[in-house]
């Protein structure tokens, strides 16, 4: 089965089982494998759970300040935004309610209680790198047209078509469809000069011929 | 991506039998009509893919050892070039035989032969 893992926040896989251990995963790094509906906790997977010993009930405060903090990376302004529109919520509660006591108040307030996300939120962003629900066709690679082309037309640019064709199928495997498809174009471009270059001796053949 | 696909296909098909008409009736070696090779014009030297056309006039006359002599690459080289098309072209329906088809070692194992051919051909000749 094939892993994929978000370090840094680049996607990485398709990974054996074995990579993904090597990985510098922490527990809350996300990992997806198929069949699951979106991406998880590393320590949700039972596989890689192992690695970090027993889990730990931390995840719906971690998950928070992660939401809040991607909220930050992506839009900061809004975020800034949310976060002073949910002080003064608190503010004004605290000034309305003022005798409840201090044990109801939900969260400290290093911990903002934001309105988390919807749940599909962060997976419909995330699903559209490796979870295949969306995945585009795989591209032609024309290796062997690639080939033809180094025999038949001009070895040269018959190789330049190899090289881009060579890296279409990887590309598509790692989930860089947007590359892929460009690689699968430049083949297809390298080709037609391949062609063009093997068929140009042949107008000056056929004016020799009616000199 | 069928119909364009099939498209493609009947038209490669085509091209096909239309050139195989061409260069069975019109012997490369005697007539001007055919493009020369881009590489032997500018270097001198023999690409690994020339004499494919001579190559071709004879195979389609039956004479091996004459097709042989042409460009014994070729020969070998056409069904393991009609093979990876096939795998490319129905990449959908068998996606593993066309993962071995377009592995980086079989392609990197290709390129070394047409190389090495073509330094013992230019070298032999």
């Amino acid at each position: 089965m094939n892993y994929w893992v978000v370090i840094d926040r680049k996607k990485i896989g398709p990974l054996t089982l074995e990579e993904t251990l090597r990985m510098p995963l922490t527990a809350d790094s996300y990992v997806w494998h198929r069949g699951l509906p979106t991406w998880v906790h590393a320590s949700e997977v039972p596989e890689l759970a192992k690695k970090f010993g027993p889990p730990v009930e931390t995840k719906t405060v971690t998950e928070a300040t992660e939401s809040a903090e991607t909220e930050m990376d992506t839009k900061p302004e809004t975020a800034s935004e949310a976060e002073a529109a949910v002080a003064s919520v608190e503010e004004h509660e605290e000034s309305a309610a003022m005798p409840k006591s201090e044990a109801e108040r939900p969260l400290p307030p290093t911990a903002p209680v934001m309105p988390p996300p919807p749940p599909p939120y962060r997976p419909a962003q995330q699903n559209q790198w490796p979870p295949a629900n969306v995945r585009p066709e795989r591209p032609d690679s024309y290796l062997g047209w690639c080939v033809a082309s180094i025999i038949l037309c001009c070895m040269i640019t018959g190789i330049v078509a190899v090289v881009y064709a060579t890296k279409v199928n990887p590309l598509y495997d790692r989930g860089e469809y947007e590359a892929a498809r460009k690689a699968s174009e430049k083949t297809e471009l390298w080709l037609i000069i391949s062609i063009v270059l093997g068929l140009v001796s042949l107008p000056f053949q056929i004016v020799m011929m009616c000199m | 991506m069928n119909r364009r696909k099939w498209m493609v296909i009947i038209t490669v098909i085509a091209a096909i039998t239309v050139g195989g008409a061409t260069y069975w009736w019109f012997d490369p070696s005697s007539t001007m009509l055919f493009p020369r090779c881009p590489v032997k014009s500018l270097t001198g030297w023999d690409c690994p893919g020339c004499g494919a056309q001579r190559c071709l006039h004879a195979l389609l006359h039956g004479r091996w050892s004459d097709a042989w002599h042409y460009n014994p690459l070729l020969m070998v080289m056409i069904p393991v070039m009609a093979v990876m098309i096939v795998s490319e072209t129905f990449r959908d329906r068998w996606p593993r035989f066309n993962r071995v088809m377009t592995s980086r070692p079989l392609i990197v194992t290709l390129l070394i032969i047409f190389g090495a051919w073509m330094v013992i051909r230019n070298l032999t000749a």
